[in-house]
């Protein structure tokens, strides 16, 4: 077994990431090549601890607009703490819905109320676990995911892998995808370019499909074309449907005060502002957001915009 | 009293330290929003339930009321907003209970309006109902003068009710212009159908009939004593009623 020779620094740091928190090997080498990217050491588990408790993490503001995600939240937190692991996990979760509705806001709550660390990848033709070529000198960049845990040296960070509707990805990728989310074998995933396996079992994975509505920010008319509605690979939905969550996430009307209100507390919440007057201010000036669509403004649009009412708010010159 | 954010979250990571999670397997936590009413206080209630028991309880918003009509009032009207609860408590515990409270303020003045308008509205509509019980009543109970025409008979016939109506009493001519003479002094005595009525009762058909066509000669007598007879074989054809 060949081991990449460690310096001192990176061996002390390693020793206080083992000492502060809980941790567990993620790799295993399988050939004659090392294991990639320093992943023969520990990996820490982040997140856990008081916030999986009930009044943690599933009581936290922010995520009310969204029905059911809090209960999914709670029961992944009730399963995690029943099962003796220490950090944050969740089981496989789907978010489908047209852009500009809330999927990747609910990411980013799971993502900073859990204390884990969120990687978006984006999932193109080049997503395919191949074993390497013929000639051994050819070696290929491991994929985003593994590349993702090594560089924070967390074994629990939460994946968004991005899917689109328009861009249909290929059977290998798909089976490459369920391989690396099903909980049943994703504990000895192996990567066969770089022959080593991964335990990709402590990953919260989340699958978002993007669908398109035209035009983009105009208002509806009779020309528009036909939203293309977002779906699931059929092999990946019904992995999702047996061992995770799916949620098709709509703007509806009825919701709309209570994601305003969402955004700007979890806008506030995310820059540590915790004053009531700040939350009051950056709602206030939600509200004024103009809406392209009927009843619903797409929700990065509204983080934008309660990201330059805090800053006004705080009188800070750095707006975003 | 303003609650801000980091002091739920203080209150929060307190009862954090208590609760655990129940540790059977197989229940589902669920999240609920729910109102309550206690006397005169009524409180908005976040919780986590697992197997219908509360495992956190976060007290979103209190409201005490001077009456429990008052109170009763408020609950009633924020319960038909369930949509609105999770709104509602988040709000509460960001801006804290004013909000609450300025928010709920109009939708029960609101929720009373309508009230006011549907319990006015029910009025209207029983009135309205009772007004037509009555008037079928009264269609029931009235007596009405029928002309009917029975083997070659002229019968003037006093029916009490429109459906199945029940024959107070008739009186036959032999001929038609027999019977106008006599409907032109009866169809002014509608007010007496019911002392008619009361008549027959102990009363025989023919006394009547004798009652009435001798009060009928006399009315032809004295108004052709008047001068206002017409003459002929209807003298009272222009006569209305008076005496």
């Amino acid at each position: 077994m060949v081991v990449a020779p460690m310096g001192p620094s990176i061996a002390d740091a390693q020793q206080l990431m083992i000492a502060e928190y809980p941790s567990m090997m993620v790799a295993h080498p399988m050939g004659d090549h090392g294991v990639p990217l320093g992943l023969d050491r520990p990996l820490a588990l982040l997140g856990g601890g008081h916030r999986l408790a009930p009044s943690g993490m599933p009581a936290a503001l922010g995520i009310d607009h969204v029905p059911g995600l809090r209960q999914f939240v709670a029961e992944a937190c009730r399963r995690r703490s029943l099962s003796g692991f220490d950090g944050y996990h969740q089981p496989p979760l789907a978010l489908v819905g047209q852009n500009g509705v809330v999927k990747g806001f609910a990411a980013h709550w799971i993502a900073r109320n859990a204390g884990v660390p969120l990687f978006r990848v984006p999932v193109g033709a080049d997503f395919r676990n191949e074993p390497f070529g013929a000639q051994e000198v050819e070696r290929k960049i491991p994929l985003l995911p593994v590349v993702a845990m090594a560089s924070v040296r967390c074994a629990n960070p939460i994946i968004v892998l991005e899917l689109d509707v328009d861009k249909p990805i290929s059977e290998e990728t798909e089976r490459t995808l369920v391989s690396m989310i099903d909980p049943r074998v994703n504990s000895r995933w192996i990567d066969r370019d770089q022959q080593t396996i991964l335990d990709l079992s402590q990953v919260s994975w989340v699958v978002e499909v993007q669908g398109r509505r035209f035009p983009h920010g105009g208002v509806r008319n009779q020309d528009e074309p036909p939203v293309i509605e977002a779906v699931l690979p059929p092999r990946l939905e019904s992995l999702i449907q047996a061992s995770g969550a799916m949620f098709r996430l709509e703007a509806a009307r009825d919701v709309s005060d209570l994601r305003v209100l969402d955004v700007a507390i979890e806008v506030c919440a995310a820059s540590m502002v915790t004053d009531t007057e700040a939350v009051a201010d950056v709602h206030a000036a939600l509200l004024e957001v103009k809406e392209p669509w009927p009843h619903h403004s797409a929700c990065g649009d509204l983080v934008r915009a309660a990201k330059w009412a805090l800053a006004r708010h705080l009188g800070t010159d750095d707006l975003p | 009293m303003r609650k801000s954010v980091v002091e739920t979250c203080a209150a929060s990571a307190e009862i954090a330290n208590r609760e655990t999670w129940p540790q059977t397997d197989g229940i589902q936590p669920e999240i609920v929003v729910r109102l309550d009413l206690v006397g005169d206080v009524v409180r908005l209630i976040r919780a986590i339930e697992c197997g219908g028991e509360s495992v956190v309880e976060v007290e979103a918003w209190r409201s005490s009321y001077e009456s429990l009509e008052q109170a009763a009032d408020t609950y009633e009207a924020l319960s038909s907003r369930e949509d609105e609860f999770a709104y509602l408590s988040v709000g509460a515990l960001v801006f804290g209970p004013e909000w609450v409270t300025q928010a709920t303020t109009g939708m029960v003045e609101e929720f009373i309006w309508q009230r006011n308008q549907e319990r006015e509205r029910v009025a209207r509509e029983l009135e309205k109902e009772r007004v037509r019980l009555e008037e079928e009543q009264e269609a029931e109970t009235s007596i009405s003068v029928y002309f009917r025409e029975k083997k070659g008979a002229y019968l003037l016939t006093l029916e009490r009710g429109s459906n199945e109506a029940e024959l107070v009493w008739s009186i036959s001519f032999e001929e038609s212009w027999e019977r106008d003479r006599f409907w032109d002094w009866l169809g002014w005595q509608n007010e007496r159908f019911e002392e008619f009525a009361e008549f027959m009762r102990d009363g025989s058909r023919l006394d009547l009939e004798r009652r009435l066509l001798r009060e009928m000669l006399v009315t032809e007598q004295s108004v052709k004593k008047q001068g206002l007879g017409s003459g002929g074989r209807r003298p009272l054809r222009f006569w209305r009623g008076e005496l």
